[in-house]
């Protein structure tokens, strides 16, 4: 049995010793965790644990014992200021990146200070999307750092 | 994915090294990133946390990171920043930040990986390894020494080194096609080749030379003549080959 | 208008950036049993022997099923409208295997794990086959890959097939007077070999389905797909079971760009929940997804360029030849794009030939991929027009507008009326937005880099002429909203969102009164689905008509009403009027639903048209090469799209925006790599290498908007077209900025630099 906080609720559930946190986080039914890859390459899976962006893909639900854990089901007032922004470009497109992109961008907003085009680049390599093309996603991006 | 008969989070390195040596499918967890992607049966799995190996401290002559150190702390901590920027920047080239949360450079450095652009940064450096069975290694010896069923839980790095770094990837975020880091100290100078594809190699002569004041093309032609290079699905033997004087050149012009 | 040419944002957008469960796999419920499939690990094989009776005995397991238990009737999962042109030539399981990841057994259990525990205890007899993994050598190879009994739908005149020799199809079309006359009456002729790799469509949602019984009994499929309603009717094909017992739903999509136009994971939850009666689901992992569903086709192109000393371009001669992999879909049809989207751009000719082979071979099939053949076609065909323009020593802009066609021409290649075009405008916009007239093609920079540019052309179809129909539904409900039912298969693109644009258009209401219920075969009308750019053209027309329908049947109600003549009546903004009295469709509803001559009003319209209106593009590519590494960076690509009206702004540019992103992926990066016994090495994003958001610089969009005759208030299609001109514009760049032509894809640094 661990013990999860997941967007301020506590859970209690047991999971098998092999169990990722993105299968924990699914079957309590946070479903805006996805699964693109098996090679931590797509970022799909990204949830913020203590405040951290990681792949939950990759982190086992045991280590995840006593943490606290943020889905994009968790951050609403800033996932519909970001959301209008990447509707607004077109930038959600099929949506299925959208989650992680959507954790990774908001734990980038806290982390970096005025960054530059290159620098969002980098910080969101590891989010994978293959409909947008990025540019879009940049656009909503640069608005949303500046709200 | 792998499967697990039992899950084990010692409270201390010696019980930590016992646990993995009672059982030879037993293994230890980093990150997981890696771990994830093979199809092994594991006996114990052995989680480091409890252990607090996740700091990353100075003394006067040297830096001291703990094996459980994320790959993000050390692109991001002062420290290393510091003293080792080309570290860092080596670091940050890594797949994504979300990743580079959860690898650990204990167990990254201690699987050896072929592709690593740390391993070459830290033989550059002189580094030195400790392992909680076997004991202080400098980090070319453990590149070869027989090391199954132990624990890296912590890396030393000299100062007084300055480490440059560079890369070329096909893809941002993906394995390096070839990396290069020089070490340069009062004494020496290391120069390291990496992702060849096949692991870090110092070049030996192409250093002495180098330390002996050799011009970029002496030094280029011995690391032509004495580093291997192999071919993968990333670059060829003759790619890398060409390559790795371009690497070295931008480093030297670097300087 | 007020609503076409607007932007909106896309009508599932809040779901989706609040992360609701709208996907395949957030909606099976968790009793679902979790489907996993054997596949093969050699390249082409007989089953012998295969015992699964270890298997079906471990913990959890509900099914294991071989090929001893499915049905015998050949099928095709090519999502195309009947009768398919894609061969009848696979089963659920097969006795025989094709490719490295071809389907052996199927497990269903209650967890993954323990499907994957049963996996291990199959125990399969193999007698293996010589392979045929080399497709330049599969035609008469000894090897018969398909020596079964194959149904073709196609007559063979018309396709050309002969399994027996490997050929899946082999045919060719000859326009205006004899090629070999004119091509040597040429003052310059040029003949160069193209080859481009299989990319994967790489979306991010993997193949998934999802199948339960409902209260009737009936087989109901939730699966992540492009076409819901062929799905239908090969599922009943493939299980043997009435049609009238499936009903296929598609949720929300996590992209598809063709790949989901072929039906690769609904069999096997399909026949475990007719088999079992219980719910099952199937999510393919990435690895499969790389390694067993399918990709663009691998081709091998040979053009043939005739021009006179002056630029025109007098003759084309187009041949592909094709690599099919192990099943045919989407094969003929592929191909025939090659040609069919690449030499009607040029229409000063006096002869042009297209011909193509299509070839079965022991590798992962070959399936729809955006732009389909249009792309590889683009690729040989302009890189050898730039080619001929560096012979000539011209501009290529110039030749290209010296050379193309222009609306109101009909085309010597193909044969097709050309109502609408802006091409011109298109290569004059990007060729002042790059700045091409200012700047030399080749410029070396302070550090040692060098600036080279490139252009190229293309088009596509909208929809597929004389075969694509759709058909809509529009209600106006008793409360003045009012409801569409499409089937045009929105996988992420937004058409959904188009086709709500335009039924507000049409029936002048606000946006938010239209309520869109799409794709679900019980409840939507047929539509071939979201495949060949059909989507805003085909099916929007479908909207505007069974709007138009609608429109007239609520002025005939309004007329029964104030007893007047329908033609005393006007509707202008959801308000209906005659004289100073007037309704809104809130009092209509009301009216409509109360005593005797009550009734709902229902609109229907459907679509289908004997062409397919091309769309055109330019793209100019400016990149920045390394001549230390032969590294090669696009730091600026400018796409001008002449879709016809652009009916959304935003979503119309994140298409050109992707396709030319994807474009680029295909030029530079995306390698597909096959060890010698048939494994695909590059089955995941750690060795296939799609772009990341520091591979991408400026990409610069811009229209051109035409007005065709025959589309929704002028639109055309654009989804696929944006993909074609990246590789032939880079590889003009990259000859630019070193002198070597590149013929192969994707064109890596090693290749530029060493010249291969």
């Amino acid at each position: 049995m661990i013990t999860l906080t997941i967007n301020g609720k506590v859970h209690q559930t047991e999971v098998e010793l092999n169990e990722v946190l993105l299968d924990t986080l699914r079957r309590l039914g946070y479903k805006s965790v996805k699964r693109g890859c098996e090679t931590a390459n797509c970022g799909l899976c990204t949830v913020l644990v203590e405040d951290k962006p990681v792949l939950s893909c990759s982190l086992l639900s045991l280590r995840a014992d006593g943490k606290s854990i943020v889905t994009l089901e968790g951050v609403r007032d800033e996932a519909k200021i970001l959301g209008e922004f990447l509707a607004q470009e077109g930038g959600e497109q099929c949506g299925y990146c959208t989650p992680g992109l959507m954790m990774n961008t908001i734990a980038m907003k806290r982390e970096l200070v005025d960054p530059t085009d290159e620098e969002i680049a980098h910080y969101l390599m590891g989010n994978l999307c293959r409909c947008s093309g990025y540019v879009s996603q940049l656009r909503a991006i640069r608005k949303y750092l500046e709200v | 994915m792998y499967t697990v008969r039992s899950y084990v989070r010692p409270e201390s390195l010696n019980e930590a090294i016992t646990e993995l040596r009672s059982g030879k499918h037993n293994r230890v967890v980093g990150g997981g990133v890696f771990l994830k992607m093979q199809h092994r049966a594991i006996g114990k799995l052995i989680s480091l946390d409890g252990l607090g190996l996740d700091q990353i401290t100075e003394t006067e002559d040297s830096v001291h990171i703990g094996g459980a150190v994320s790959l993000r702390e050390i692109e991001t901590n002062p420290i290393i920043l510091e003293h080792f920027p080309a570290l860092s920047y080596a670091v940050s080239q890594i797949v994504g930040v979300q990743m580079r949360n959860l690898a650990q450079i204990g167990a990254s450095v201690f699987s050896r990986y072929g592709f690593s652009d740390i391993i070459p940064c830290l033989v550059a450096t002189g580094a030195k390894v400790k392992l909680a069975h076997a004991g202080e290694f400098s980090v070319e010896a453990f590149l070869t020494m027989d090391r199954d069923w132990d624990i890296l839980y912590e890396i030393i790095i000299p100062k007084g080194v300055t480490l440059s770094y560079d890369n070329l990837r096909q893809t941002n975020g993906d394995f390096s096609s070839l990396n290069l880091a020089i070490g340069k100290s009062s004494d020496q100078v290391r120069i390291v080749y990496g992702a060849r594809p096949m692991g870090a190699f110092l070049a030996e002569q192409a250093s002495a030379a180098a330390g002996q004041g050799k011009t970029l093309e002496q030094v280029t032609q011995l690391v032509k003549q004495e580093v291997p290079f192999g071919t993968n699905l990333r670059a060829s033997a003759k790619y890398r080959r060409h390559l790795a004087g371009v690497l070295l050149e931008h480093l030297w012009e670097a300087e | 208008m007020k609503i076409v040419g607007r932007n909106f944002k896309k009508i599932d957008s809040s779901a989706i950036t609040s992360g609701k469960p709208i996907y395949t796999d957030d909606l099976a419920s968790a009793d679902a049993l979790i489907v996993k499939i054997l596949r093969s690990p050699h390249p082409h094989a007989i089953i012998e022997d295969i015992d699964v009776s270890r298997a079906e005995t471990q913990p959890g397991v509900a099914i294991v099923l071989t090929h001893k238990d499915v049905p015998k009737t050949r099928f095709t999962l090519a999502g195309q409208s009947y009768p398919e042109p894609s061969p009848y030539d696979q089963l659920i399981l097969d006795s025989k295997v094709r490719f490295v990841g071809d389907a052996v057994a199927i497990v269903a259990a209650e967890t993954e794990t323990q499907a994957e525990n049963a996996l291990k205890r199959i125990k399969v007899k193999y007698k293996k086959l010589e392979p045929v993994l080399d497709f330049e050598n599969a035609i008469d190879h000894p090897s018969i890959i398909h020596d079964e009994e194959v149904h073709f739908n196609l007559p063979q005149a018309v396709g050309g097939q002969d399994p027996s020799r490997n050929i899946m199809a082999s045919y060719g079309f000859t326009f205006g007077q004899d090629f070999e006359d004119v091509y040597q009456d040429c003052d310059v002729t040029l003949e160069r070999v193209y080859y481009v790799q299989a990319a994967a469509q790489s979306m991010m949602e993997t193949f998934r389905s999802y199948t339960y019984l409902d209260s009737q009994d009936r087989l109901c499929v939730v699966t992540s797909t492009q076409v819901p309603f062929h799905i239908k009717r090969q599922l009943a094909r493939a299980l043997e079971i009435s049609p009238a017992k499936i009903r296929v739903i598609k949720p929300r999509i996590g992209g598809g760009f063709g790949a989901k136009q072929t039906s690769e994971t609904e069999i096997y939850p399909a026949i475990v929940t007719l088999k079992t009666g219980r719910p099952a689901k199937i999510v393919y992992t990435r690895k499969e997804t790389f390694s067993s569903s399918n990709s663009r086709h691998a081709m091998r192109l040979t053009v043939k360029l005739g021009a006179d000393n002056d630029g025109r371009i007098r003759a084309i001669d187009l041949h592909a030849l094709s690599d099919q992999g192990g099943y045919g879909h989407h094969g003929f049809t592929t191909v025939k794009l090659v040609g069919e989207k690449s030499l009607p751009l040029y229409n000063k000719l006096d002869a042009a030939k297209f011909s193509a082979d299509v070839v079965y071979t022991n590798k992962l099939k070959a399936g729809a991929y955006r732009g389909y053949g249009a792309t590889q076609g683009a690729f040989a065909l302009e890189s050898a027009v730039n080619e001929l323009a560096d012979i000539l020593e011209m501009d290529p802009v110039q030749l290209r507008l010296m050379n193309i066609v222009q609306e109101g021409e009909h085309t010597l290649a193909f044969d097709k009326d050309i109502k609408s075009s802006k091409l011109d405008k298109c290569i004059e916009t990007g060729r002042d937005l790059i700045g091409w007239n200012d700047k030399p093609r080749r410029l070396e920079l302070d550090n040692g880099k060098i600036r080279a540019t490139g252009m190229a052309i293309t088009m596509q179809g909208s929809g597929i002429a004389n075969i694509d129909n759709a058909t809509a539904i529009v209600k106006l409900n008793e409360t003045g909203d009012v409801s569409l039912f499409i089937s045009a298969s929105d996988n992420g693109m937004g058409t959904d969102t188009v086709l709500m644009q335009l039924a507000a258009e049409t029936l002048k209401v606000n946006p938010e009164e239209i309520n869109l219920i799409a794709a679900d075969t019980d409840l939507t009308p047929y539509d071939p689905g979201s495949y060949a750019s059909s989507g805003a053209y085909v099916t929007g027309m479908a909207v505007v008509n069974a709007c138009n329908d609608l429109k007239q049947r609520i002025i005939s109600a309004a007329a029964k009403h104030w007893k007047v003549d329908p033609s005393e009546i006007d509707i202008d903004d959801g308000v209906i009027h005659y004289n100073d009295s007037h309704l809104d469709y809130i009092d209509l509803g009301r009216i409509l639903s109360v005593g005797p001559a009550g009734g709902t009003l229902v609109g229907t319209g459907s679509f289908g048209h004997p062409a397919s209106p091309p769309p055109y593009m330019a793209g100019f590519a400016e990149i920045e090469y390394d001549p230390e590494t032969g590294v090669v960076k696009v730091v600026d690509y400018v796409g001008v799209v002449d879709c016809g009206t652009v009916i959304n702004p935003p979503l119309a540019k994140v298409q050109v925006e992707s396709g030319i992103v994807q474009g680029i992926g295909y030029a530079l990066y995306e390698d597909v790599r096959y060890g010698d016994t048939g494994q695909l090495f590059t089955n995941n994003f750690m060795q296939y290498k799609i772009p990341t958001r520091p591979d991408i610089s400026k990409v610069r969009v811009a229209f051109e908007e035409s007005y065709e005759p025959s589309g929704p208030y002028g639109a055309k299609s654009i989804g696929e077209v944006v993909i074609n001109t990246s590789a032939p514009a880079i590889q003009s760049a990259i000859h630019a900025a070193t002198g070597r032509y590149l013929y192969r894809l994707p064109m890596k640094p090693e290749m530029i630099l060493f010249g291969e």
